[in-house]
């Protein structure tokens, strides 16, 4: 187990900013040192960089270098923009899902290419390209030795760097283990025949096994970005962390706060059994696949002190507006509990800023963003 | 199913339940002076709910069947069908009265059906679909208009995976209004054939875009 320091400089704090319009999530982090990073990122517009929430907050604030981006796993609602990112800001180190290198990288991408190609849809299309995208500007600053880059997975350091475990500031990864990499690597490869032509696409949800799970150390303060990390993922976190690891003051919660996002004892290790302050959970909700469920979100409340959400959702109590033409939406809505799917590009903020003892000394929501 | 499916008297009860409406229409009929009532005719031939499901074709409606004059024929027709086949008790066993034929009453309501308007089918909405992802037996689907309004929604996999239509791919979707209710159809869009040299040429740009060397030898 690492130690902790007490802190003596009582003004660094660490912030954690949380951005989601209801598809896609983005996580802006302020070390105490003053350094930035960022987990994740999703915008809608990809021409148009001025609509990606995530980077206008960093201009915002006058940040011009990031010292790490992670891309949790390569789903497009953690990537779509991301490539805005790295073109616009100096990226110092790149974390990313472990178990494909070289040419297995390759291989995703032309899955992904292929399969964008075959359905001609647009948006998948676009989705494709980003994500080579991301990659080709990785490899840019490879090249360059502006950038390096770290496969993450199972338990291990990642900030700072050189890895200090004595650092006051620490990140730490918990996810993916090295039991699910290599299950993503072998659906992988059954997407593809004996002569490499591929063959079908990967289940969407299979993608998620090989999310990054990340602990954030400050002092006493541990926030746990749990990325789309699934039931398996956790189930192996637990049996590798001692229980004290996973001891949270605030939790991203993992996967949109699905059915499938957590698993027995994982909340009761999160707030510690409830004999210390239970944690705050932030959620960033997935509208078109009805996330978070009811069902995890009466599990998130025994054991959280608060629930924030970056923007409004459709809780199954409401049934939402029926609009013209009648009789063909009353029946959709019937038939597919077919609801009205937002325009609104209205990105909610969740911020927490913690101190290293674990206390919370700011929150803000910026709308739509509210408590539940 | 064939309409004249419903003049079938298939049970005890049902013998029973035809008599008795049989007898009320005709008194009907009498009171009012042998003027046709279109309503208590329709009663006679009403459908179940269950001849309503998807499957099955759509009886005419009301209006339709009133506004032609040769119903009556068919009414007529009908009454002459059910006074023969009247039942009567004997010993507890239910006897009819005379042979059963409704050969005529078919041949008079297939040439109604011929004369009969034809319902309009009346496509309510056209979207295009996509299955966002397949959770368990849930799929998740996005219905976009030509407008560009997106609606979302679940249903069941395996009936859209019986249709052909699979995880993160297109579909047409069309609510349809029959005239007595309103159902859908889903169609999928078919896939786009890569060539195996186009195929090729996209694995060539990928490894120019993004090399072999990520390996972990350039790890951190």
């Amino acid at each position: 187990m690492m130690a902790r320091k007490t802190t003596t400089n009582t003004s660094a704090s660490l912030e954690i900013h949380v951005f989601g319009a209801g598809k896609g999530e983005s996580i802006v982090l302020r070390c105490p040192g003053g350094e930035w990073g960022v987990v994740d990122c999703y915008t809608s517009l990809l021409n148009d960089s001025s609509s990606n929430p995530t980077l206008q907050f960093l201009k915002d604030r006058g940040v011009s270098t990031l010292e790490f981006l992670c891309l949790t796993h390569p789903h497009d609602d953690h990537f779509r923009g991301m490539s805005q990112l790295l073109e616009q800001l100096h990226v110092k180190h790149f974390w990313r899902f472990s178990g494909l290198a070289g040419r297995e990288l390759q291989r995703l991408a032309l899955s992904l290419k292929v399969d964008a190609e075959q359905s001609e849809d647009p948006y998948i299309s676009k989705s494709a390209d980003e994500f080579v995208s991301v990659m080709q500007l990785v490899k840019k600053g490879r090249d360059a030795k502006t950038l390096r880059q770290k496969m993450v997975t199972g338990y291990q350091q990642l900030f700072p760097v050189p890895v200090d475990t004595s650092a006051e500031f620490q990140i730490w990864s918990f996810a993916p283990s090295g039991n699910q990499v290599a299950k993503y690597e072998e659906a992988l490869a059954t997407c593809f025949t004996e002569d490499g032509r591929f063959r079908n696409a990967l289940p969407h949800a299979h993608h998620n096994s090989v999310s990054v799970g990340l602990l954030v150390r400050f002092g006493q303060t541990c926030i746990v970005l749990g990325g789309d990390v699934e039931r398996s993922g956790w189930q192996d976190a637990l049996e590798e962390l001692q229980p004290e690891h996973l001891l949270a003051n605030a939790v991203k919660v993992s996967h949109h706060g699905s059915d499938t996002g957590y698993t027995d004892g994982l909340w009761q290790k999160l707030s510690g059994n409830k004999k210390k302050k239970l944690p705050i959970a932030i959620l960033v909700p997935y509208r078109r696949f009805g996330l978070p469920t009811q069902t995890a979100l009466d599990h998130i409340r025994q054991h959280a002190s608060k629930i924030m959400v970056t923007c409004e959702f459709d809780q199954s109590t409401t049934p939402g507006r029926v609009t013209a033409p009648l009789k063909s939406r009353l029946f959709l809505r019937t038939k597919l509990r077919a609801r009205l799917l937002s325009t609104s590009q209205n990105y909610g903020r969740c911020t927490l800023v913690y101190d290293d003892s674990g206390n919370c000394i700011k929150s803000e929501l910026i709308k739509p963003a509210h408590e539940l | 199913m064939q309409r004249h499916d419903f003049l079938i008297t298939h049970s005890r009860e049902d013998a029973r339940n035809d008599r008795k409406w049989s007898h009320y229409r005709l008194h009907n009929f009498n009171m009012s002076g042998g003027r046709f009532s279109s309503p208590d005719w329709f009663a006679s031939f009403a459908p179940t709910d269950e001849d309503f499901s998807d499957e099955h074709s759509e009886p005419p409606s009301l209006d339709q069947v009133t506004s032609d004059p040769s119903a009556k024929l068919l009414y007529l027709e009908a009454m002459r069908s059910l006074e023969r086949d009247r039942l009567q008790p004997t010993w507890g066993r239910i006897q009819q009265m005379g042979e059963k034929d409704y050969e005529g009453l078919m041949v008079a309501f297939k040439e109604l059906r011929h004369t009969l308007p034809v319902i309009p089918v009346t496509v309510l909405e056209e979207f295009v679909g996509f299955v966002e992802q397949i959770v368990g037996e849930v799929a998740y689907v996005t219905l976009t208009t030509n407008t560009g309004e997106s609606l979302y929604g679940e249903y069941a996999a395996s009936e859209m995976k019986a249709k052909g239509i699979m995880e993160r791919r297109r579909f047409k979707c069309r609510t349809i209004d029959t005239g007595t209710h309103v159902k859908f159809d889903l169609e999928p869009i078919p896939d786009r054939h890569i060539s195996e040299e186009r195929e090729r040429a996209i694995l060539e740009n990928l490894r120019n875009e993004l090399g072999d060397n990520d390996g972990p030898q350039d790890d951190y």
